[in-house]
């Protein structure tokens, strides 16, 4: 032990020197080594290389066929940008007629209900229009036959 | 035995130059040879790098051939901007220090335990040839943590500029500098105490 103070190792003053070895003919061989090993690799390798392209278009190529021809429709469905009137227009006179005949079961009152007034208004005029408010007794109602819980 | 005295880190006139390696690897009709030449060129390098880092020889064998692996797989995407010995001393370097970082995760009282591995094989290994002073040197090495010893060796004993250093460490010279000067002054306090 190096009492403190008066010391010192210096690395300067220490002779370089490389102190570990390799076998002899080490190094002779170690290409040949890395070079099998890489062989070796190479070997394990390949059959993963073959695999993957052969399943690629097994699978891969039709799954991706269908993407684009899926994709391809959709974007030149023309019908999506019509107006319902349109789609409405190239629908048969006949057809629409059975339809609402057939599979429509609604009321006067339902129609009517649906469609705005002012759509009303626009093509008959105020159905009101022109006429004289008329008051009706019970009696002229029980002349007619007509109860009196029918009231306007 | 072969010792790193008789080995000479200039280039060799017969040496193919770095370019003309790569392409011969490049182009598959030459690849095997090319590469064969690179290891040639590189292998005693490496291997020393390598072997002051893991101090057992069966250890180095196995990350040169791994490092040397790696440089076949990744050589196209070798990049002209930097030499190519740094570019593989810095695979090395990578491997060395993984290595080194799983040793050490193997035991559960980590850095005593593997420097004590280490020391006793610097004590009973028969590729391990030195007199007592040079032994202490390597015992006191292994008190460094494991990037501050890579710095220390690849400057001290492999000579190299802090320039190639930072290119293979990837760290600044100024930071380089510190290091090693900091590394010395623990080794010399390590040596002078022990």
């Amino acid at each position: 032990m190096i009492e403190p103070g008066k010391n010192k190792f210096k690395l300067e003053e220490l002779k370089k020197e490389q102190i570990f070895k390799a076998p002899k003919g080490y190094f002779n061989d170690l290409p040949q080594v890395i070079q099998a090993r890489v062989l070796e690799e190479n070997s394990k390798r390949q059959p993963i290389q073959i695999i993957l392209p052969k399943m690629a278009l097994r699978y891969a190529l039709p799954a991706l066929l269908l993407l684009l021809a899926v994709t391809f429709v959709l974007m030149n469905d023309s019908s999506k940008d019509l107006e319902p009137s349109a789609l409405i227009a190239q629908v048969d006179d006949e057809t629409i007629l059975y339809y609402l005949e057939n599979e429509i079961d609604l009321t006067t009152n339902e129609i009517l209900e649906s469609v705005p007034d002012l759509y009303l208004e626009d093509e008959f005029g105020n159905i009101t229009d022109g006429m004289e408010e008329i008051n009706i007794d019970n009696e002229m109602l029980e002349k007619y036959g007509i109860e009196q819980e029918l009231t306007f | 035995m072969e010792s790193m005295d008789s080995l000479t880190f200039r280039m060799q006139k017969d040496e193919m130059d770095d370019q003309e390696l790569i392409s011969r690897i490049k182009n598959p009709e030459s690849r095997n040879f090319g590469y064969n030449l690179l290891i040639k060129k590189y292998q005693q390098r490496i291997y020393w790098h390598i072997r002051k880092m893991v101090i057992d020889h069966d250890d180095a064998d196995d990350l040169v051939q791994e490092t040397f692996i790696k440089v076949y797989r990744h050589i196209e995407s070798f990049r002209a901007d930097s030499q190519l010995f740094t570019w593989i001393y810095r695979i090395a370097t990578n491997e060395c220090l993984n290595f080194l970082k799983k040793k050490k995760r193997r035991f559960f009282l980590p850095i005593g335990d593997v420097e004590h591995e280490l020391k006793q094989k610097i004590d009973q290994s028969p590729m391990i040839e030195g007199d007592e002073i040079q032994k202490k040197l390597q015992k006191a090495l292994l008190k460094l943590p494991d990037k501050q010893r890579l710095v220390f060796n690849m400057k001290y004993f492999d000579e190299m500029k802090y320039e190639a250093i930072a290119e293979i460490t990837g760290t600044s010279v100024g930071s380089l500098k510190a290091n090693y000067h900091h590394a010395v002054k623990k080794i010399e306090e390590f040596v002078a105490n022990d």
